[in-house]
């Protein structure tokens, strides 16, 4: 009985040990991306500047139309974001907290999050940011887009293998 | 009383019992200034190696304490590790919790496949390492079966990086990138030029301890029973059987930790040959240690793995200086690696004939070991 | 009902599976658009090619050596033979029979070796046999490059030394055998005769040697050593002689399968090459300790066979190639199945 017993529970600690291991453990890249969004009926504008710090790991500038990439582990998060403009003045800050599960790709969207939106964090897509193209000349557009950040890189293909 | 080590006969028989690793220290001894490397270049690489490779080889030490030989089913348990590290690379965990993860899943995998090669092996008593010799090959098989066919098929598999470009089955070279030297450097110790990766190093003397302890309780007692003569231990009340069986599960289940352990450090998976390697190199840095098929201890294995891995770095560079040909180095290396393995098995045979020639209990039941 | 029993209780269930297996993919030929006499064709030729490699299992068997994993002994003899007729020159018939002539020294000296040794170490045959294998053929690697040969055929090129890892017989002894007597039924069914008939006397060969009194007198060695031992054998005589024509017999098997195949593997090509073998004299029938004629030619059919058909039948069925871990999983399976069987006298 009492054997039963030490190894039912060693069994349950292996188990939540996995468990916490996997969800803590899963790596995420977080897309950071500074355009335009169209998200619950609402535009939001993408400032001009911004500077992004994920739990507390060194700023990363962005600006518009650019995006980014940075790599996290496990789900809990805390971005502080200073909304700038194209001069380096912070116009604003905001900080909030997020969760990531799912897919391993996820992005973050400077400009609902700028704007203190709820929303700003969601697995990645490839639906287009905006259902309606951005008519020149408004407010939000930045330097020419940066290239698109880089996916994870795949190693090179096998063959068949015995 | 002269002290016996010192006499011409004890000089002798200390010779005769460490003529292998002897004879590897001569070889590379002979061979290291040809190869060109630097002390400080071929300590670091011994020590990178001893962290990578040791656990592996300490797993092998159970079932020679159980009387079961070279235990060749360890390339199971390397199979079990392997596939916990799939599944820890198809869901994005990284680092440490990718590493503990991995080793956890393959607990219970390699407990399983351990259980079986036991059950086999208690069928085929008396030919324990040639059964397990053969056995890895069918595993082989099977694995084949399950990764270059089942997965990314049968079993799904999320991480489109891992499969190969037919669309199911596992690439040939895993990029171990997230987890790659994840338990080496957590901590790692600088010691002027040498660089030691503290944890892996801790992890590794846990492991000695716990064989230390292990021989001690009561498992470990019934297991060296066992392995000293199945008869008496039979006739004292131990269940030989399951002891048996319980040495290779542990040996698998430790093999299979060993093996993440490996590849964390080198940082690819060969998905199809790592595992093969991996058993044959065990076996004979351990035989080169000065270990016997019926007799193993830890300084065996680090012993083993330094001369073993030493020669593997000299060999090729050493061959082309000392005879012109890098690849007659290498040849002479995997010479070398079998012949020590065949001179271990004879050496142990011929023990064995001397033994039941010297009549008496010194029989193990099923006669002999093929 | 009985003797359905008895006949699945003696051949054993892994036996039918295999034949019913191999059967049923000779039968989905047509479903695959594969077709039937070419496959047959191809499944005799390997046939031929493998036999005497699997016939070299049955002396040492029978003697109680157990299963010959040292093959790549005797197969290292014949490709010292077949090199030395290639660097020689000779071409033809008289090149394959030459390169019987110059492995046979060789084969006898190896073999007596080997004999010796494995006396020595009554008890642990087959896993020594398997290392003294594999060590031979690492041994040999080494030798294949320092050894002075000259042809040009042979060696690397650009100036380099040492032989080739595979060297064409083409101009050599290619085909010799397959095409001695070859028969031609219809478009793609090509018999060769020559082949078979070499193997057939290779079988008769070794039938009549264990019809003699040193063969008779090695299978009783087999059967029972004390028994025999009393009766005045010498035991260990008779294991050496058993190793010296298994040794022998795995030599002209390894060029037999030469001129068929039409390259000889050097380095690390006769690495594995025992347990094919080994595998196909034990689905043939033949256990650790006996092993008869029959046994060679049904395993090496069904073995060679299920090679053959697995890749064309499989592949336009299933659209997967997994002729090569079909070969793995039987190959092996079936010697496990072999060490794990009750052996039926006392040690």
């Amino acid at each position: 009985m009492r054997r039963l017993l030490i190894r039912s529970l060693t069994v349950a600690v292996a188990v939540l040990l996995g468990v916490y291991l996997f969800i803590f453990g899963r790596g995420y890249t977080l897309i950071l991306d500074n355009n335009a969004v169209d998200l619950g009926g609402t535009r939001y504008p993408a400032p001009a500047a911004a500077e992004i710090v994920v739990d507390r790991r060194g700023g990363i500038e962005i600006f518009a139309r650019e995006r980014d990439t940075i790599s996290l582990k496990g789900p809990f998060h805390r971005v502080e974001l200073r909304v700038m403009d194209r001069g380096g003045k912070v116009l604003s800050t905001v900080s909030r907290n997020f969760t990531l599960t799912g897919s391993p790709t996820h992005e973050l969207l400077v400009a609902p999050l700028a704007a203190g939106a709820a929303g700003f964090i969601r697995e990645f897509s490839d639906e287009p940011l905006l259902s309606a193209p951005v008519p020149a000349g408004s407010p939000g557009e930045g330097p020419v887009p940066a290239p698109a950040p880089a996916g994870a890189g795949g190693p090179s293909p096998g063959g068949t293998g015995p | 009383m002269k002290n016996p080590r010192f006499t011409r006969a004890g000089a002798a028989a200390f010779l005769m019992d460490n003529a292998v690793p002897l004879l590897f220290v001569l070889i590379s001894a002979v061979a290291i200034p040809f190869s060109g490397f630097s002390a400080v270049y071929l300590i670091q690489e011994l020590l990178v190696r001893l962290a990578r490779n040791s656990f592996l080889v300490l797993a092998l030490l159970v079932p020679i304490m159980a009387g079961m030989g070279l235990n060749f089913g360890m390339t199971l348990g390397a199979m079990a590790g392997e596939i916990g590290l799939l599944f820890v690379i198809n869901h994005h965990i990284t680092g440490v919790h990718g590493v503990a993860l991995a080793m956890l899943l393959s607990v219970p995998l390699s407990a399983l496949v351990g259980w079986l090669t036991g059950i086999v092996l208690n069928k085929a008593k008396g030919r324990e390492m040639v059964t397990s010799f053969i056995l890895a090959f069918f595993a082989n098989g099977i694995y084949q079966l399950m990764v270059l066919y089942g997965m990314g098929s049968i079993i799904p598999v999320g991480n489109p990086a891992l499969v190969l470009s037919r669309g199911y089955g596992i690439r040939n070279a895993v990029n171990l990138v997230e987890i790659r030297q994840a338990l080496d450097n957590l901590i790692l110790v600088r010691l002027g030029p040498f660089s030691i990766p503290l944890v892996t190093v801790l992890v590794i003397t846990g492991m000695c301890l716990f064989i230390l302890l292990f021989r001690r309780t009561k498992l470990g007692q019934d297991m060296r029973a066992v392995g000293g003569d199945m008869a008496i231990a039979e006739a004292a009340g131990i269940d030989v059987e399951r002891t048996r069986t319980l040495s290779i599960v542990i040996s698998t289940v430790l093999a299979g930790i060993g093996m993440i352990v490996y590849l964390q450090n080198v940082g690819t998976l060969n998905t199809y040959n790592s595992h093969e390697q991996v058993g044959m190199f065990s076996i004979a840095a351990l035989l080169v240690g000065g270990a016997s098929v019926s007799r193993a201890g830890i300084a065996n294995v680090f012993l083993g793995v330094c001369l073993f891995h030493l020669m593997f770095i000299i060999s090729p560079t050493a061959g082309k200086n000392l005879i012109g040909s890098a690849m007659l180095g290498e040849y002479f290396r995997v010479f070398i690696s079998y012949g020590v393995i065949s001179v271990a098995l004879v050496l142990y045979a011929l023990r064995r004939q001397r033994g039941r020639a010297g009549a008496s209990p010194g029989e193990t039941a099923g006669g002999g070991e093929s | 009902m009985d003797r359905i029993r008895e006949f699945i209780a003696e051949t054993g269930w892994p036996r039918i599976i295999i034949a019913l297996f191999l059967l049923s993919l000779f039968l989905a030929t047509p479903a695959a658009r594969v077709r039937l006499d070419s496959s047959i064709s191809d499944t005799l030729i390997r046939f031929g090619m493998n036999g005497v490699l699997v016939l070299a299992m049955v002396p040492m068997i029978q003697s109680g050596c157990g299963l010959n994993f040292g093959l790549p002994l005797g197969i290292v003899a014949g490709l010292l033979g077949g090199v030395i007729t290639i660097e020689i020159g000779l071409s033809g018939f008289v090149a394959f029979l030459a390169a019987i002539a110059f492995a046979t020294p060789f084969a006898v000296v190896f073999g007596w070796g080997y004999g010796r040794l494995l006396n020595r170490v009554k008890g642990s045959e087959m896993m020594i046999a398997t290392y003294v294998g594999f060590s031979s053929v690492a041994f040999m690697c080494m030798m294949w490059l320092l050894l002075p040969f000259k042809s040009p055929n042979m060696i690397w090129g650009y100036g380099g030394t040492g032989l080739r890892t595979t060297i064409s017989v083409e101009g050599y002894y290619l085909w010799v055998l397959n095409d001695f007597l070859a028969l031609r039924i219809g478009e793609d069914l090509r018999v060769p005769v020559g082949m078979f008939l070499f193997f057939a006397l290779m079988c008769l060969l070794v039938w009549s040697f264990f019809r003699t009194k040193t063969g008779t007198a090695l299978t009783a060695v087999g059967s029972n050593p004390e028994y025999a031992r009393a009766s005045g054998i010498d035991v260990d005589r008779m294991r050496t002689i058993s190793v010296i024509l298994s040794t022998w017999l795995g030599a002209v098997g390894i060029l037999v399968y030469q001129q068929s195949f039409g390259f000889i593997q050097l380095y690390m090509g006769p690495f594995y090459m025992a347990f094919p073998a080994v595998a196909a004299i034990l689905i043939g029938g033949a256990s650790v300790h006996k092993a008869d004629i029959p046994n060679v030619l049904v395993g090496t059919f069904l073995f060679q066979g299920i090679l053959t058909m697995t890749p064309s039948v499989m592949n336009s069925l299933i659209q997967t190639d997994m002729s090569e871990v079909i070969r793995i999983v039987v190959s092996n399976g079936m010697i496990l199945y072999a060490l794990t069987r009750k052996t039926r006298r006392a040690s």
